[in-house]
């Protein structure tokens, strides 16, 4: 089958492969008919994700039509048409028993190289690197779905791809992001980051009942989206300060809850502060540039909550420790457990209540994913989203 | 009587001609490693490659040290360090004496002088302070043992959600690494289901060849942390999880030597 594999940093290529099989007996093989390329999926193309090797096939993000399936799977038959989530889950551990699908006990072989990294192991994810497992991924013409008991959902109806491609990842961690801000009435919550999670964070945050949300990137046409298709507010950090922007627009309150939808490779307006976390992360001093997450902290109003949706990889400097402290402030944050919010939100997709399909920007041949890679990278030609059709 | 560390209030503190001394080897250790051209100019002695080679290696790495050794590792008393400055302060007299001689018509030689009679006042202050603190460390008594390596760990265990009999039987039955009359089991806390612990240590071999098997993971502990987590896998899920990178499931050899993430052409292989 033809695959999209990482070759290197900033290099990726589509090459033949063998096709996937059945290795467990709870596995489905799902011939991929969408999947798309994650903001995520840009730490591996740049390289800053650790223990990447050549020819890891790409991608966390993919749905289909279920073609195999092992002798333990009864949930699932040939032609179902499914979406899958990233991380993989067993659901028989204690963590997957809590809902914490993406920190399964067992879905990860490679848990002992987790393990010395993060200190306890974390769930296996599609095409996300061999410390989440080393499972090849969905930007692919199929792939092996483990645990397919668990994680895939049925999609019955006739919803375009573009409409449920996003139950796969970006949509659950967007609004995990929101539903970790613990919204009240009158909140005014603020976003860093208007790519598709943020999107997606700013529009759960708006459904669950905040006051105000207020939505920060430099890109002036993913501002736009969020002015035009979700009516928010918007600041561009790169002609505005941010803290006093938001300390005006709160009346010197702080925002209630501050959303980091960015990471790992966030930029800061001032190009001294840049280069400085730029030339550490380069140099692997740090695996963070972790410019967003400082900004919500120091935004946040005081008893506050930032919610980190961002994906982070490891170590980084400069947290101000002392203001989350001082200000009584609550961090929650963690890998989306996409699991629990798969149901409920193609629920609200199916009556109509929104569609995810806003977000994606560029649908591409599979073929031309380095081609994809390179237009998301660079946000060119107004790219929030890739989806891939092999 | 100089003071003892407990007279300073606080036990480990350093006295002042030792804290002078420690701050004047890092300040003479920084231009020394950074410049030491300009440093041996400033000094009177040759400013040649070799010189400088021998400023930076001789000089400027002694020095740091040395600062490193009074102000941070060998507290109180810093013996050890001090013996090994008066010695330094030898060797700088030397060199010292062997620039003076080399260039018997430069009008710099003043400097040379000058920095001689530097050389010697800290020697002597060195000197000093190493008798005070030799006496002051004896007096105090042999030190508090230090641990330097945690003791290796003897027992390991993984919650397995199932249970307790349940997993008592799925162990009996379990063809496995871990010592198996060594496991006990425990029921966890909030219905978590039940606790495994088992033995991890065995007679130590050389430490070349434990080391070895440890960067291969072949190490005892990494076999039985492997294990477990293949026992734990198959009580909760059935089986143990393959993956493309890693095709036998949790294997401590195999994280050396991944696959690539994409899928084996013959499934059978590697397993």
């Amino acid at each position: 089958m033809r695959a999209n594999v990482w070759s290197g940093r900033n290099t990726v290529q589509v090459e033949n492969v063998p096709d996937p099989k059945i290795l467990n007996d709870r596995d489905a093989i799902v011939q991929i008919t969408s999947t798309a390329i994650c903001g995520s999926d840009l730490h591996l193309y740049d390289g800053y994700m650790p223990t990447m090797k050549q020819g890891d096939i790409l991608g966390h993000e993919f749905m289909g039509i279920v073609t195999d399936v092992g002798k333990g799977i009864d949930n699932l038959k040939k032609g179902d048409r499914v979406v899958v989530p990233f991380p993989i889950a067993c659901g028989g551990c204690n963590a997957c028993a809590k809902g914490l699908f993406a920190s399964c006990e067992n879905s990860n072989p490679n848990a002992a190289l987790a393990e010395k990294m993060m200190g306890h192991p974390v769930a296996g994810i599609f095409g996300y690197s061999h410390l989440t497992g080393g499972f090849a991924g969905g930007q692919a013409e199929a792939a092996r779905v483990p645990f397919a008991d668990v994680g895939p959902i049925k999609i019955e109806g006739d919803l375009p791809d573009e409409s449920v491609l996003p139950l796969s990842d970006v949509l659950p961690t967007g609004w995990m992001g929101a539903e970790m801000a613990d919204i009240s009435e009158g909140d005014v919550v603020a976003v860093w980051g208007a790519g598709a999670v943020g999107l997606f964070a700013a529009l759960g945050a708006k459904l669950m009942g905040a006051e105000r949300v207020i939505v920060i990137d430099r890109i002036e046409y993913r501002l736009e989206k969020v002015r035009n298709d979700l009516g928010l507010e918007t600041i561009n950090y790169e002609q505005t300060a941010v803290l006093e922007a938001l300390n005006e627009m709160t009346a010197g309150r702080g925002p209630d809850a501050c959303i980091d939808a960015v990471g790992m490779e966030a930029h800061h307006g001032h190009a001294a502060v840049n280069a400085y976390d730029r030339v550490k992360q380069a140099t692997r001093m740090e695996t963070e540039r972790p410019h967003a997450v400082r900004e919500a902290i120091m935004a946040c109003a005081n008893g506050g909550t930032v919610s980190i949706i961002g994906v982070y990889a490891g170590l980084m400097d400069k947290f101000p420790l002392g203001s989350l402290m001082n200000r009584s402030l609550t961090v929650r944050t963690g890998q989306c457990h996409v699991h629990r919010y798969m149901r409920p939100l193609l629920e609200r997709i199916e009556k109509g209540e929104f569609d995810p399909a806003f977000a994606i920007s560029h649908t591409m041949s599979l073929e031309d994913a380095p081609k994809g890679y390179d237009t998301f990278k660079h946000k060119e030609d107004c790219c929030t989203k890739v989806i891939l059709k092999p | 009587m100089p003071p003892s560390a407990s007279d300073l209030g606080r036990p480990g503190d350093l006295g002042p001609l030792e804290q002078a001394l420690g701050w004047a080897s890092l300040a003479l250790g920084v231009p020394q490693t950074l410049a030491p051209g300009a440093f041996n100019r400033a000094i009177g002695a040759p400013d040649g490659p070799r010189a400088k080679l021998v400023t930076v290696v001789a000089g400027g790495t002694r020095e740091l040290a040395a600062g490193a050794g009074i102000l941070a590792a060998e507290r109180p008393w810093p013996v050890r360090t001090l013996i090994a400055r008066v010695a330094g302060d030898a060797l700088d007299v030397g060199l010292l004496v062997a620039s003076w001689r080399s260039r018997p018509q430069d009008r710099n030689r003043w400097r040379l002088a000058l920095a001689f009679a530097t050389a010697t006042a800290i020697g002597t202050a060195d000197v000093l302070a190493l008798a005070r603190a030799k006496e002051q460390s004896d007096a105090d008594g042999p030190p508090l043992p230090t641990v330097k390596e945690h003791p290796k760990r003897e027992r390991t265990g993984v919650t397995v959600r199932a249970p307790l009999e349940e997993v008592r039987a799925a162990w009996e039955a379990w063809d496995g690494v871990a010592p198996k009359e060594s496991a006990d089991f425990v029921i966890a806390p909030g219905g978590r289901g039940t606790e495994v612990r088992v033995n991890v240590k065995e007679g130590a071999g050389l430490p070349p060849v434990e080391l070895a098997k440890r960067v291969a993971g072949r190490s005892f502990d990494q076999q039985v942390a492997d294990d477990l987590r293949h026992f734990k896998q198959t009580v909760e899920t059935g089986e143990v999880l393959r993956s493309d990178g890693s095709p036998e499931g949790p294997s401590a050899p195999r994280l050396m030597t991944q696959r690539p993430a994409q899928p084996v052409a013959d499934p059978t292989q590697n397993r």
